[in-house]
């Protein structure tokens, strides 16, 4: 089987593998991980592949879209909600 | 830090089929070719390459195909910029000038000069809003099959639950193929259109060859182990916080949902949900190209002349899904045809045009256009909204921007996308209105407009979000003369 890496997430470490998208690990521990700007309606991964921006994160310190994030060992990621702040 | 400056003859946007084939061919014709692409491989989606190990599609045709493209190019000499957005494109200040090419890359500014261009820029799903579509765990159909292609050797989607396959459209059947391979199951296929076997078989016996494939996925879709709903539609998402349950209707002989007969599907965790595509016209409209509006290819497409993939533009070629939705055989020989003419243009040393092998990609070109043609016939996409929004429904997702807001614009008499756009926000947030336009389009039909004259949302910059530390090292980045 392949080796895991481990990134962290809002200073959590999270263990996966490397090279899947950031947005497949986001999705899988998070569901969502943003509210829309207005009406503060939480909002997931939805186009996967760089159009809506909906999955915006930050990696190491830079604003990134995660689904055209590639994991790699010790990337620091910042959400701005996890789904259990309500 | 200052700007990058790169120059070539050829700079093609876009590495998947098309852009490969343009790359590949405009390097053999010796030009000096650069081919940038937003993701970190190149390959489009089509011949996505994938970058986890252990994964099944490591070696399936497509990815080899892709390969071997992608390979064969970097032979050529094709210097590759991939993870390169593209934020800015200029035509030539004056005749003879070349274009300008504004990206972002690691976070350094990079500007390239080329004598032409080719917009290979694809196509992206074409979102259509319904009651819930905000919600995660809604995604879309080709964002659940990338999902699928990347998780290595997870090979699952990331969502607990039962998977709910909807929409319209022959891609869907490729998506299901997807899942079939992955081992990930469905348990409901949601298609809108009936399933008239009799109208599609004899489509297809017009084109023999494509039999088997279709055969094929109609098996992997069995291999899925969904429940089949033909001629029905997703009329709502549900949940608290996430999609929890889907709300599926028929379609009446009127086109619209009946939704006395709706039934509700629990225990969903996700919707992959899929209206066909659009083509991916942001750079052409940027570079001032013409652009025409017909359904069947997907609505606005960058027209281009037949025999050359030239545009409007002189020096701009287009090549693939932009040119008008037909998939990736059109896409591969289109982008031969402008890679060869492109590199015609502004090479000395090239071979020169031969006119019987431009007839043959043409002759090609046109059998495979004919049989997207036949799948567009049978698959239309919705013009107007599929599904009946409440006032509060969200159409522009990043500026939440409301059916009741849009309509408010309209009533004070906004005729068009851009009008929509000024009164409302909707296409102004960071998707640049990619997400929205279509649906914004649908709404102005409702109300007597046709999507011809709605217009598309133009483009300005940034055409993508960009640090202005970037944007201001790229926009003032000096050149010597030569």
């Amino acid at each position: 089987m392949s080796k895991t890496i481990q990134i962290l997430i809002n200073g959590d470490p999270i263990t996966c593998s490397p090279g899947i998208p950031l947005s497949q690990v986001l999705t899988q521990h998070y569901t969502s991980w943003r509210k829309s700007p207005r009406l503060h309606q939480p909002r997931g991964m939805y186009c996967g592949m760089g159009v809506c921006f909906e999955c915006m994160v930050i990696v190491n310190g830079t604003l990134r879209r995660s689904c055209l994030t590639d994991c790699a060992d010790g990337m620091t990621v910042i959400i701005e909600r996890t789904s259990d702040d309500g | 830090m200052t700007a990058e400056h790169l120059c070539c003859d050829v700079a093609v946007v876009g590495a998947g089929p098309a852009g490969l084939a343009a790359s590949l061919a405009a390097a053999e014709a010796n030009a000096v070719v650069i081919c940038i692409d937003q993701f970190p491989r190149a390959g489009g989606q089509y011949h996505m390459q994938p970058n986890a190990s252990g994964t099944p599609f490591a070696n399936t045709p497509q990815v080899q195909q892709g390969q071997q493209a992608i390979q064969a190019s970097e032979a050529a000499n094709v210097r590759f910029l991939t993870g390169a957005e593209l934020f800015w494109a200029e035509p030539p200040k004056t005749p003879g000038a070349p274009f300008r090419l504004h990206l972002a890359r690691d976070d350094q500014a990079i500007v390239i000069e080329a004598k032409t261009v080719v917009a290979a820029t694809g196509a992206m799903e074409r979102p259509m809003p319904f009651p819930g579509w905000t919600l995660p765990g809604v995604i879309g159909a080709g964002a659940g099959q990338r999902l699928l292609k990347t998780s290595g050797a997870t090979c699952a989607l990331p969502f607990e639950g039962k998977t709910v396959l909807a929409g319209t459209g022959p891609f869907l059947l490729a998506v299901a193929s997807t899942f079939a391979k992955a081992g990930q199951g469905i348990d409901h296929f949601v298609e809108r259109q009936p399933a008239a076997l009799w109208t599609k078989a004899k489509a297809m016996l017009r084109h023999p060859s494509r039999l088997p494939d279709a055969i094929a996925l109609l098996r992997d879709l069995s291999r899925t182990g969904a429940k089949r709903h033909m001629g029905a539609i997703v009329t709502r998402a549900m949940g608290n916080g996430k999609v929890e349950a889907v709300e599926i209707s028929p379609v009446g002989a009127n086109g619209q949902p009946d939704l006395q007969q709706s039934f509700v599907v629990d225990g969903v965790g996700a919707l992959c949900i899929g209206y066909g595509f659009q083509p991916v016209i942001d750079l052409t409209t940027a570079l001032g190209a013409a652009h025409s509006y017909d359904l069947s290819l997907g609505g606005w497409y960058c027209g281009v002349d037949a025999m050359s993939g030239a545009t409007s533009v002189s020096g701009l070629y287009a090549a693939g899904e932009v040119t008008g939705l037909g998939g990736a055989n059109p896409a591969r020989l289109s982008g031969q045809l402008a890679g060869l003419h492109a590199a015609a243009t502004c090479v000395k040393e090239t071979s020169g045009l031969n006119d019987t092998a431009i007839q043959a990609i043409v002759t090609q070109l046109n059998k495979h256009r004919a049989f997207a043609a036949t799948l567009a016939q049978l698959y239309p996409m919705p013009e107007s909204l599929p599904v009946p929004l409440a006032e509060d429904d969200v159409v522009c997702r990043c500026e939440d921007v409301t059916l009741a807001d849009i309509n408010a614009a309209i009533a004070e008499g906004a005729r068009e996308n851009l009008a929509v756009k000024m009164w409302t926000r909707a296409g102004m947030g960071l998707c640049q209105g990619r997400n929205c336009g279509a649906s914004i389009a649908a709404t102005l039909r409702e109300a007597g407009v046709e999507p011809e004259h709605t217009g598309y949302n133009r483009s300005h910059f940034p055409l993508r979000p960009v640090s202005a530390r970037i944007a201001k090292e790229a926009l003032t980045c000096e050149f010597s003369p030569d």
